[in-house]
């Protein structure tokens, strides 16, 4: 069987001031890698230079060039397909420089343990601006956690478990040889992780194919704030936030092995030091994790400061009065901080119980006779005529006042053709529905209707539990029908607010008639206002005191001259709530019994209502006629004899219907 | 016995039967805002999330108690006109591209039952169920969940024109603005609403309306779309033949979305309207965002951009005027790539442009 073959991908960011060592590192292997990659990321210093001047020198050094910064994930994005050898190290130019024996020491073991994920070698840091190394396992505290003297050549999955029950395991990922293999098989380097992406995968790999173990110092770690991993670590957000998407990793049910095995050895955390238990803290779902790590980490904490009361009392009250109240008041706060953080949860479990009663108490009312479902369909476009069937609907429907009744509204064919939002506007307008849902989806519709229980059922003759909207419906306008209207159109305070306001300001003292015309299948009446206006005009020369509002939407003012005869309210910031509280106030109505018109002829306004689907019929006591097709001369003769009813003979218009109750009584 | 037994089978399943496919958004307004931008960020997060949790539908929960309609920030908002401002802002759940059915409830008995069965089904929701529990919500809604999205798959989901205005946008600008440059603009005016609110991000107009003038002037082909309440504009507006006004045709926020999804170009105040045209692919000059909000959106203030924006998609951090407004527009104006709004593109999750 022939060498390994081994990849050394560099990565270096303006780092000007170390590239020409790790360079040196990199070159100067005793047992050459294979493949060389130096990827620099947008470098603005001097360290290009060296590097062209180092790939210059080495054939096998490949230089990628980032045009501008792209980050460390993408750099690792671009620079990781162009590996063809089996092993693969890492490094980058800030943190690490790979000693001259570094792949002659650390390959041979890989080679005879090819299950092995990784190989690596104990870990030596130089502090910053000092070129001597030290070693991380002699070094008070933490020299326990670090050691590799005892560990074998070769550790299996589980003796790595066991290892890092007792101990951390000092994987330094810039001092690591990768397979390749195991590297694809976990999925790479999680972006999420951003500086800590590589020690992850690191652990992952060592738990699930065992590692190698070098005990010499194979590779220099340097310590410098203004490392790629330290600046990340020093912007607190920025950790906590990567903490948190680790611990969301953690979660997913890939990692599960991982999760235990970070439970089972919480120095795994110990990278992350103190925010991590603070994240974990926040995250009660985490809490699995952090009760072994908060332990560990007191027991460590314990061994680096063994804990002399007295002596640290006197100290701390002899030197630092000033800390220990600075102390005090922080405790306060944070004692503070927990106990609302207590009354939150206090609460939190209050609403949890409240919403297990609600979901019961609802359960009862659905088994009991309390709900009612109803659906209707809609294939096409909103036009006029599914908006007033979208009125019809609501009065062919029970008026038993303890119903709930939970309205479906099914959107099927192609949904790009349904403009919502009138009809949107006319559900929240209702008093009938409890609440209501849209499907988009005609099989989430069926599903989620076939699962909601109700009782009574409606039953198979109640055309009203399937309704399809789009058909033209006949309004039946009986005692049930005006009750059924009024429940329909539910006074909205806001808009009867704006129209008072508009007709004291626009129009005062006018006999004020509320004009509802045909419209085009984009909800705009500009066409049959063309027709009428000439009428309307001639009428209000006759009765200058008459006053025309449009309740219809029409074109901007800005394209034609603006109507002299009418009022296009819509144009003037009323929505379509709006328009129909003007319907109700208004002197009198003319135009089709669309849902302006049942609101309307709801609020018991004379006048004349065109309505192509029911026969002609007229109540004079009332001064309201129905009209099939009528021209706008005979819809404007009878509204003359309106007018001079109500007007000229003294008789005012009836007042508007009280308010009686609010929205909120929906 | 049996009786009591079959009830409590009947409810456990009813409890589980939520469907396991399925990704649900919860927007409970007795502690989220009814403001569009929140809306809109919230959608976008939702698609985010559902992507990663292979969820091919979103299902949105829409909780209004009549008795407690808003959040504590939003105390205008009463039992008595909560329906206008949920009739206002329902457009705002229309946009998302994975939305298959919303459901608005508005008896705390139901949503309690909708909550229990998801819980129980362990259907992946946001805000995750402890924060919803904890009627826990910072506000202003950041961009983690959508930049950690964008490092992870090099795109993030994009807002379309509300279901069903994609059609209508089309056929709109064609009868009426074809071959036009169609420029949506929305310089904030919150102080001439009811309820006027941080006026000091409000835009200048009297700059405004120079910038409007000029490109008048010297751009023929272009026509401004107004975007905004009623209230939000003064009258001078009307008087310039090259602005339209939605509202003043009776049009609705649904309508104003899909127009600013199909135009060319998005002009306006760091706003509502600007986190619509932040995510759904429309070139775009953000003004006058607030650098408090930089690390919210992950972005170091003054930043050029957004980490997942296009080429032509521009923040600007300091208030604006008529020569750095026209500016901006005449670099996008020119670009190759610019053309005459034609309608939206078809709804879909796709990458950001490079």
């Amino acid at each position: 069987m022939g060498a390994a073959t081994v990849a050394i991908v560099l990565f270096n960011d303006n780092q000007e001031r170390y590239v020409r060592e790790a360079l040196d590192g990199i070159c100067g292997q005793t047992r050459p890698a294979d493949q060389l990659i130096v990827i620099d990321d947008g470098s603005t210093d001097d360290s290009v230079a060296i590097i062209e001047e180092a790939a210059a020198r080495h054939a096998r050094m490949t230089f990628l060039r980032n045009g501008r910064n792209l980050g460390l994930q993408e750099s690792m994005a671009r620079a990781l397909p162009l590996v063809t050898a089996e092993y693969l190290v890492w490094t980058s130019s800030d943190h690490c420089v790979l000693l001259p024996g570094f792949l002659e020491k650390a390959m041979p073991p890989l080679e005879r343990h090819p299950e092995a994920g990784l190989c690596f070698s104990a870990l030596s840091v130089v502090p910053r601006d000092r070129r001597e190394a030290v070693r991380v396992e002699g070094t008070p505290w933490v020299g326990h956690t670090s050691d590799s003297g005892d560990l074998p050549e070769y550790m299996t999955p589980a003796a790595i478990r066991r290892r890092m029950k007792r101990a951390y395991l000092p994987i330094a990922s810039n001092a690591v040889v990768l397979r390749r293999e195991a590297l694809d098989a976990i999925g790479g380097y999680p972006p999420e992780l951003e500086w800590q992406s590589d020690s992850f995968v690191c652990i992952v790999i060592a738990h699930r194919f065992g590692a190698c173990v070098v005990p010499d110092t194979l590779v220099l770690r340097r310590v410098d704030p203004g490392a790629y991993s330290d600046r990340g670590m020093a912007d607190p957000a920025r950790h906590a936030a990567m903490i948190a998407s680790l611990l969301d990793l953690l979660a997913q049910p890939r990692y599960r092995d991982i999760r235990r095995a970070f439970r089972r050895s919480p120095g795994n955390f110990s990278p992350f030091r103190t925010p991590a238990l603070n994240v974990q803290f926040h995250r009660v779902r985490d809490w699995d994790l952090f009760l072994p790590y908060v332990i560990w980490d007191s027991r460590e904490y314990n061994r680096e400061q063994p804990l002399r009361v007295a002596a640290t009392v006197a100290e701390l009250g002899l030197r630092w009065r000033r800390s220990i109240r600075a102390g005090l008041r922080r405790l306060l706060l944070a004692l503070g901080r927990r106990v609302r953080e207590a009354l939150h949860s206090v609460r939190s479990v209050r609403r949890t119980m409240r919403l297990i009663a609600y979901a019961l108490v609802k359960y009862r009312w659905q088994r009991y006779a309390r709900s009612l479902n109803v659906v209707g369909t809609v294939r096409g476009p909103v036009t006029q005529d599914v908006v007033r069937s979208m009125v019809a609907w609501q009065l062919v429907m029970p008026l038993d006042g303890r119903l709930d009744i939970q309205g479906h509204l099914c959107i099927e064919g192609d949904t790009d053709q349904v403009q919502l939002d009138r009809l949107l506007s006319l559900l929240c307008v209702s008093g009938t529905f409890a609440g209501f849902d849209i499907f988009f989806d005609r099989e989430v519709a069926v599903r989620e209707l076939a699962r909601i229980p109700a009782t009574p059922e409606p039953r198979p003759e109640s055309h009203w539990a399937r309704f399809d909207l789009c058909k033209p419906h006949a309004v039946a306008l009986g005692t049930e029908g005006t009750a059924g209207l009024q429940r329909a159109f539910l006074p909205l305070f806001d808009g009867r607010r704006t129209v008072t306001s508009f007709l004291k300001v626009a129009h005062p003292r006018a006999f004020v008639v509320a004009l509802s015309l045909p419209e085009d299948d984009d909800g705009f009446a500009d066409e049959a206002l063309g027709k009428w206006l000439p009428h309307l005009h001639r009428f209000r020369q006759n009765v200058p005191r008459v006053a025309f509002c449009l309740l219809n939407r029409t074109m901007p003012s800005q394209d034609r001259d603006e109507p002299a005869d009418v009022s296009p309210v819509r144009s003037l910031g009323f929505g379509l709530s709006d328009a129909v509280a003007l319907a109700q106030a208004a002197d009198a109505f003319v135009g089709r019994l669309d849902a302006f018109g049942l609101a309307a002829i709801g609020a018991h306004r004379p006048g004349v209502y065109i309505d192509p689907t029911s026969g002609e019929r007229a109540d004079a006591g009332r001064l309201v006629w129905f009209l099939a097709d009528p021209s706008p001369e005979q819809c404007l003769e009878l509204l003359r004899v309106v007018v001079r009813e109500r007007l000229h003979n003294g008789r005012r218009s009836p007042t508007s219907p009280p308010v009686t109750n609010g929205p909120g009584a929906a | 016995m049996k009786r009591v037994a079959n009830a409590v089978l009947d409810l456990a399943s009813l409890i589980r039967g939520a469907s396991r496919g399925q990704f649900v958004g919860v927007i409970d307004f007795s502690y989220q805002h009814y403001a569009l931008g929140d809306l809109l960020t919230s959608q976008v997060n939702l698609a985010c999330l559902a992507v990663e949790h292979g969820c091919r539908g979103l299902d949105l929960y829409v909780i209004v108690d009549p008795a407690a309609p808003a959040a504590r920030a939003q105390p205008f908002i009463t039992p008595d006109n909560y329906l206008t401002h949920l009739d206002n802002v329902f457009p705002a759940l229309l946009v998302s591209p994975l939305l298959r059915s919303i459901r608005l409830i508005r008896d705390p008995l139901t949503a309690g039952l909708s909550l229990l069965s998801l819980i129980a089904s362990r259907v992946p929701m946001w805000p995750p169920v402890f924060d919803h529990l904890r009627r826990r919500m910072t506000y202003p809604l950041d961009h983690r969940i959508i930049n950690r999205f964008h490092r992870a798959h090099g795109y993030v989901p994009t807002l379309g024109a509300p279901r069903g205005y994609a059609g209508w946008a089309r056929r709109f600008i064609q009868q009426h603005y074809a071959g036009r440059f169609l420029v949506c603009i929305n310089p904030r005016q919150s102080r001439l609403t009811h309820t006027p609110a941080v006026t000091h991000r409000d835009a200048p107009l009297a700059e405004w309306y120079e910038f409007l003038r000029v490109v008048g002037r010297r751009y023929p082909d272009v026509h401004f779309f107004m975007l905004g309440g009623f209230a939000e504009w003064e009258h001078t507006l009307l008087t310039l033949d090259n602005v339209s006004i939605p509202r003043t045709m009776g049009l609705t926020l649904a309508h104003e979305l899909a127009l600013l999804v199909a135009s060319s170009l998005f002009m306006g105040t760091s706003s509502g309207f600007a986190t619509m045209a932040t995510f759904s692919g429309v070139p775009y000059v953000i003004t006058y965002i607030e650098p408090l909000f930089a690390k919210y959106a992950g972005v170091e203030p003054n930043a050029a951009r957004y980490p997942f924006a296009g080429a032509n998609q521009y923040l600007v951090w300091r208030r604006e005027d008529a020569r750095l407004l026209l500016r901006y527009f005449q670099r996008i104006y020119h670009e190759p790539g610019a053309a005459p709004g034609e309608g939206p593109s078809p709804m879909r999750i796709a990458p950001a442009r490079p």
